[in-house]
């Protein structure tokens, strides 16, 4: 087993407590699940399918938004599905855009299966690769401080990867918030009344 | 360089007409004068994509933060959005593709035919409504219909350029 020793669902809890009016884009499994379970807001747009999207539409939104933050939160495996994506984000250069990978070395929902990072694939280093401003690894809960004010700096593209702890089980969440034309219709209301 | 058809312009101008402000792409020969259109437009951003499907993602992206993208690419680039395309339909996104075909009217590289063969029923059983360009001069009003579908209505749309109306390559 990893020695990883930060608590997700802590890191993410700390991470998003002065998010204001941040866009949040979370990816599919535990990363939605405990988003929604410890800072459910309107403008953190949850998927829970289209596995490799998260980062894509953080993108987008970074691109079409550049006056606001935004923060992706995703897994590991979730990530590395596009990869490539870390590519074409160091390309288009949106300073606004947070990347938080929550590595667990697992494919978390589908039973645990070690996943490419627990054999050493690091992500943060192939983001900086790719051309990121800033891309680093933390294994303390204690950095989650450093991480939360680096992404509200608008000085990124920037990654993160956070080493945590294994899954533990929470549910769903209620099927409305599980809906995705719920979800849209949230997030774009919270946005119209934000920038109102 | 020759001087590309008339119809390319009718197709930027329209889709401009219609607030396009972002074009996602992976790149194609047959549209190349499309993409150097935005490059020089300073109202358009344009993102390279390393794959179609990451184009997806990003359209929705915009979507979602009220700006109007069209995700531009080649047929061939269909078949790897398939799981990204289940986005669109599950949160009812508004969202047009342009898509270049290959392996259809007289391709001749073979490698092209099983992709090209079934582009326009892939997008079909994944939500979309297609709409074949064949004809330079209706390139125009398929572009406004498309818009309208997309924009008023929330609907997906693909816009397929056909070889006949591209021209296919000769290898």
């Amino acid at each position: 087993m990893s020695n990883n020793v930060i608590e997700r669902i802590d890191f993410i809890r700390d991470l998003l407590v002065d998010a204001g009016d941040m866009l949040i884009v979370t990816g599919i499994g535990t990363p939605s699940s405990n988003t929604r379970a410890v800072a459910d807001r309107g403008l953190n747009f949850y998927t829970s399918g289209a596995m490799g999207a998260a980062t894509g539409i953080g993108l987008g939104m970074a691109l079409s938004r550049p006056d606001r933050c935004v923060t992706v939160i995703t897994g590991d495996a979730e990530l590395m599905m596009n990869v490539g994506t870390l590519a074409s984000v160091a390309v288009a250069k949106p300073r606004n855009l947070s990347v938080i990978v929550i590595d667990n070395e697992r494919f978390g929902a589908t039973g645990s299966q070690i996943s490419h990072t627990a054999h050493g694939v690091d992500i943060a280093g192939i983001a900086k690769a790719c051309g990121f401003a800033d891309a680093i690894t933390v294994r303390a809960q204690g950095n989650v401080v450093g991480v939360r004010k680096r992404i509200h700096e608008k000085n990124g593209p920037y990654l993160c990867v956070a080493k945590v702890g294994p899954n533990k089980r929470m549910g769903a969440g209620p099927a409305r918030i599980r809906d995705g034309v719920m979800t849209k219709v949230d997030f774009m209301r919270a946005l119209e009344a934000s920038d109102a | 360089m020759a001087e590309a058809p008339v119809f390319y312009a009718d197709l930027y101008a329209h889709l401009r007409k219609a607030n396009m402000e972002m074009l996602a792409y992976v790149p194609d020969e047959a549209l190349g004068p499309v993409l150097d259109a935005a490059e020089a437009d300073n109202s358009v951003t344009t993102v390279v994509m390393t794959t179609e499907e990451e184009g997806v993602a990003v359209c929705c992206g915009a979507a979602l933060t009220n700006k109007r993208a069209v995700m531009m690419m080649q047929s061939s680039g269909v078949g790897n959005c398939v799981n990204a395309f289940t986005l669109i339909q599950n949160c009812r996104i508004p969202f047009l593709a342009l898509i270049a075909m290959r392996g259809e009217f007289g391709e001749t590289n073979a490698w092209q035919v099983p992709a090209g063969k079934t582009t326009a029923q892939t997008l079909e059983l994944a939500g979309f409504h297609v709409l074949w360009a064949r004809r330079p001069e209706e390139v125009a009003q398929i572009v406004d219909a498309a818009a309208d579908m997309v924009w008023k209505a929330n609907q997906a749309v693909a816009i397929l350029l056909s070889q006949q109306l591209v021209g296919a390559k000769q290898l």
